[in-house]
C-alpha cells in the first residue's frame, strides 16, 4: 500500500467516523456537563472521566476513607466553583441546528420581464444551417447575441431531419433579460431539450431569477419546470438518463445576518419530474463551492443516485432520497472529470493537483457507497491543464478520457497552444489529437465509446476516432454559439 | 496621522462595554464551531467522553483569554489552536498512564447498515493502527485529511515549522500503512 492509498483510506475512515456524531446529540450531551463544577476538579486532582471511574475507584481503597475524611472541604471548593463560573456557563447553551432558511417569499410576485423584451425583439439573421455526412446526430445551440433563440439541427433518432430555430419571447419566458437560455441537454429520444435561464453572476435579489425549461426539440412546445421568484434561481439542471427527471441546485439569496446589503447563497438540491413537481434531496448542499457547471450533478446509469462535486470532495445522493454520502479527495486535488461506471458501481474521478501549474493527472475509482478509493492511472507526463476539461470527458464506456492541455514546457506568456489529449484510463497514457490547436474543452462522446466530436468555431464539427485519432467533419454550426450539446445516435 | 488607544476585537466589538454583549458574541462564535470542534477533538482523541471534555476545556480557555483575541476572523485559527493544544495535553497524559481507548460509544449509531464484512474489518483495521499512531503524528493526520488544513495551516495550528508537519505527515502515513499492511512491514522494516 503507497501513500496515496493510504492518504485515501484514511480520508474515508475519518470522514465516516466524523459522521458518527450526531451534531444535535452532542450539542445537548456537552450541554448537559455541569461545567462550573466538574472540570476544575478534574483538573486539579487528575480524576478520571466517563467509564473510567469504576476502574479508577477499584484500585484506590484510600480513595473512600479521603472521601469521607474531606467531605466538607469538598463541598466547600465546590460551592466556591460555582459560585464563580457562573458566566462562563452561557458559553455552552444547545440550540437546535439550523434549518435551511425558507426560500425568500415574491416580493412582487414572479420574475419581472425586465429587458427580456428588448432581447428577444432582435433576431438572428436566418442563417443556413446545414449537417454534413452522417446525419446520425442531433445539435442543439444558442447564440450569446440573440440569447433567446435555440437552434437544432441533425438526423434525429428516427432518421427525420430536424431543423428548427425557436425563438422565445416575453410571453413564454418570465426570467429578467439579458441573460438568455442556456442549452443544458437532450432527453434520450431527441425530442426535447432541457434549457435554462438566469444568470451566474447575480449580485443579490434584483437580478437573479431563473427557471428551468422543458423545450421541443421542434419549438412547439415549452413546459416550465421551476417557479421561481425574485431572490431564486434554479442552476446546474441535468437530465436523468431516462429523460423524465431533471436534477437540479435551488439557489437561493437572503440577506446576510448582521449585515446591510449583504447577500448570501445557500444550496439546496432538488429533482423535478416532467410535470415539474420536485423533490429536495437536501436542504443545504453540505460545501461553499459546489461545482454545477462542470462536471456538475451527475446520474448514475440507472437514475438512482447523484454525484455532486463539492468543494475537495464528491457527494453521493440517493434518489428519491437517502443519507447522502461524502467521498474525499487527496489532499490538492480538485474534481476535473467525473463519470459513472456503465454498472454504476465505482465513479471515476479525474483530478490534476489544485495550485500546481504543470502536473500529472490523476484517474481515481471510488466506490460510490463509501468505500476506499483506488488510483486506477497515473499519467507519466506533467501538462497544464488549466484549460478545462468536457462535461463528457471520460467515455461512456470509462476507458478513455479526453482533456485540453498545454504540451510540457508550458510557461504563463509562451507562445504556446493547448492541444486535446487522449488518455488511456487504464495504462495513463496520453495521445495528443492532432489538428485540435486550441479549440475549446467541449466534447461530445458516441455512445459506443468509439469517437467523439468536438468543435472550433467557424470551423466543422469533428468526429475524432479514439482507436488511431483520425478525424471526420461531420456538420457545421454557423456562427458563435454560448453553448452547444450533442446527442450522439 | 492619529493612533488610537490597541483594543483586542471584544473590546470593540462592545462600544458599550457590555459584558451581556461581550457574551454575546463569544456565544455565537463558540456555538458556531461547537459541532466541528467536537467532531475534531473525538477524531483526534478516539474517546467521546474525553472529546468532550476537552471541547469544554478548549471552549473554558477561550473564554479566559477572549481578550487576548484581536481578529475576529481569527477566530478559527486562534481556538482551533487552543483545541489542539487540549487534545496533544490529553494524549500524552493518556500516553503516560496507559489509560483504554475507549471507541464503542462513538460506533454505535449510523444510518443505514452497511453490510460488507469488507468494510467493517477495514473500519476495524483502520482504528487499531490509527490508535496506535504517536500523538503528534495523529495529530498533523487529523488537521491535514479531515480537517483539509493546508501544511502551513497545520503548523500553526500546531505551533511547529512546516518541514516538520510534512515529516510528521510522511512518517505518520507510513506508520499507517505498514500496520494495515504487515507485509510491507516485514520487507521495508
Amino acid at each position: 500500500m503507497n501513500e496515496l492509498e493510504t492518504e485515501l483510506r484514511l480520508r474515508a475512515w475519518l470522514d465516516e467516523q466524523a459522521e458518527l456524531v450526531v451534531p444535535g446529540e452532542l450539542r445537548h450531551r456537552i450541554a448537559a456537563i455541569p461545567v462550573e463544577t466538574r472540570q476544575p476538579w478534574r483538573q486539579l486532582i487528575g480524576l478520571p472521566s466517563g467509564a473510567g471511574w469504576s476502574a479508577w475507584l477499584a484500585g484506590r481503597r484510600w480513595v473512600w476513607i479521603v472521601v469521607l475524611g474531606g467531605l466538607l472541604a469538598a463541598l466547600a471548593a465546590g460551592a466556591a466553583l460555582v459560585g464563580t463560573s457562573q458566566s462562563q456557563r452561557l458559553v455552552i447553551v444547545p440550540t437546535t441546528t439550523s434549518p435551511r432558511p425558507s426560500p425568500t417569499p415574491p416580493a412582487a410576485g414572479p420574475c419581472a420581464a425586465g429587458a427580456l423584451a428588448a432581447a428577444g425583439g432582435s433576431a438572428a439573421p436566418d442563417t443556413a444551417l446545414t449537417v454534413q455526412g452522417p446525419t446520425d446526430a442531433l445539435v442543439a445551440f444558442s447564440h450569446p447575441d440573440w440569447p433567446y433563440e435555440v437552434w437544432t439541427a441533425g438526423g434525429g433518432a428516427s432518421g427525420a431531419r430536424v431543423e428548427a430555430k425557436t425563438i422565445l419571447g416575453p410571453s413564454q419566458l418570465s426570467d429578467p433579460g439579458g441573460w438568455g437560455l442556456d442549452v443544458l441537454g437532450w432527453t434520450p429520444d431527441g425530442a426535447t431539450l432541457l434549457v435554462s435561464t438566469g444568470s451566474w453572476f447575480a449580485t443579490g435579489p434584483a437580478d437573479m431569477c431563473g427557471n428551468l425549461y422543458l423545450l421541443r426539440a421542434d419549438g412547439s412546445a415549452l413546459t416550465r419546470l421551476t417557479d421561481n421568484h425574485p431572490g431564486i434561481m434554479a442552476v446546474g439542471g441535468s437530465l436523468s438518463p431516462d429523460g423524465r427527471s431533471v436534477a437540479f441546485v435551488e439557489r437561493g439569496f437572503r440577506p446576510q445576518p448582521g449585515t446591510s446589503g449583504s447577500w448570501t447563497a445557500a444550496d439546496a438540491l432538488m429533482v423535478s419530474d416532467a410535470s415539474g413537481a420536485s423533490t429536495m434531496l437536501d436542504p443545504i448542499v453540505p460545501c461553499s463551492g459546489a461545482q454545477l457547471e462542470r462536471p456538475g450533478l451527475t446520474w448514475s446509469p440507472d437514475g438512482r443516485q447523484l454525484a455532486l462535486p463539492c468543494d475537495a470532495s464528491i457527494v453521493v445522493y440517493s434518489v428519491p432520497g437517502g443519507h447522502p454520502t461524502t467521498l474525499r479527495m487527496p489532499a490538492d486535488t480538485v474534481v476535473a472529470a467525473l463519470a459513472w461506471s456503465p454498472d454504476g458501481r465505482r465513479i471515476l474521478v479525474a483530478a490534476p493537483n489544485a495550485g500546481e501549474p504543470q502536473d500529472k493527472l490523476t484517474v481515481l475509482s471510488f466506490d460510490p457507497a463509501g468505500g476506499a478509493a483506488t488510483v486506477v492511472s497515473r499519467t507519466t507526463e506533467s501538462h497544464e491543464w488549466a484549460i478545462g476539461f468536457p462535461a463528457e470527458a471520460f467515455s461512456p464506456d470509462g476507458r478513455w478520457l479526453v482533456a485540453t492541455g498545454y504540451p510540457p514546457g508550458y510557461s504563463p506568456g509562451c507562445d504556446c497552444h493547448s492541444l486535446l489529449y487522449a488518455m488511456d484510463v487504464a495504462s495513463g497514457q496520453l495521445r495528443p489529437v492532432p489538428a485540435t490547436t486550441d479549440v475549446g474543452p467541449e466534447v461530445h462522446w458516441y455512445p459506443d465509446g468509439q469517437s467523439f466530436v468536438f468543435h472550433e468555431p467557424a470551423n466543422p464539427l469533428i468526429r475524432v476516432s479514439i482507436r488511431d485519432l483520425s478525424e471526420t467533419a461531420v456538420g457545421t454550426i454557423p456562427y458563435a454559439y454560448s453553448a452547444w450539446h450533442w446527442l450522439g445516435p | 496621522m492619529s493612533f488610537e488607544p490597541e483594543t483586542s476585537i471584544a473590546e470593540r466589538s462592545r462600544p458599550e462595554r457590555l459584558e451581556g454583549e461581550r457574551r454575546a458574541v463569544f456565544t455565537e462564535l463558540a456555538d458556531r464551531h461547537l459541532d466541528s470542534s467536537y467532531r475534531l477533538a473525538a477524531l483526534i482523541l478516539r474517546d467521546p467522553t474525553e472529546a468532550q471534555d476537552a471541547t469544554h476545556d478548549a471552549f473554558m480557555a477561550a473564554w479566559r483569554s477572549w481578550g487576548s483575541l484581536r481578529d475576529a476572523s481569527r477566530f478559527d485559527a486562534w481556538f482551533g489552536r487552543i483545541l489542539v493544544n487540549v487534545c496533544r495535553d490529553r494524549l500524552r497524559r493518556r500516553s503516560r498512564t496507559g489509560s483504554v481507548v475507549d471507541i464503542s460509544a462513538a460506533i454505535a449509531t449510523r444510518g443505514p447498515e452497511r453490510d460488507l464484512v469488507s468494510a467493517a474489518v477495514d473500519r476495524d483495521e483502520m482504528e487499531r493502527a490509527f490508535a496506535a499512531l504517536d500523538p503528534d503524528r495523529r495529530i498533523v493526520l487529523v488537521l491535514r485529511f479531515y480537517a483539509d488544513l493546508t501544511v502551513d495551516q497545520v503548523a500553526e495550528r500546531v505551533g511547529i515549522p512546516s518541514g516538520t508537519v510534512k515529516s510528521r505527515l510522511h512518517h505518520g502515513l507510513r506508520d499507517l500503512a505498514r500496520a494495515l499492511d504487515p507485509d510491507q512491514a516485514r520487507e521495508n522494516p
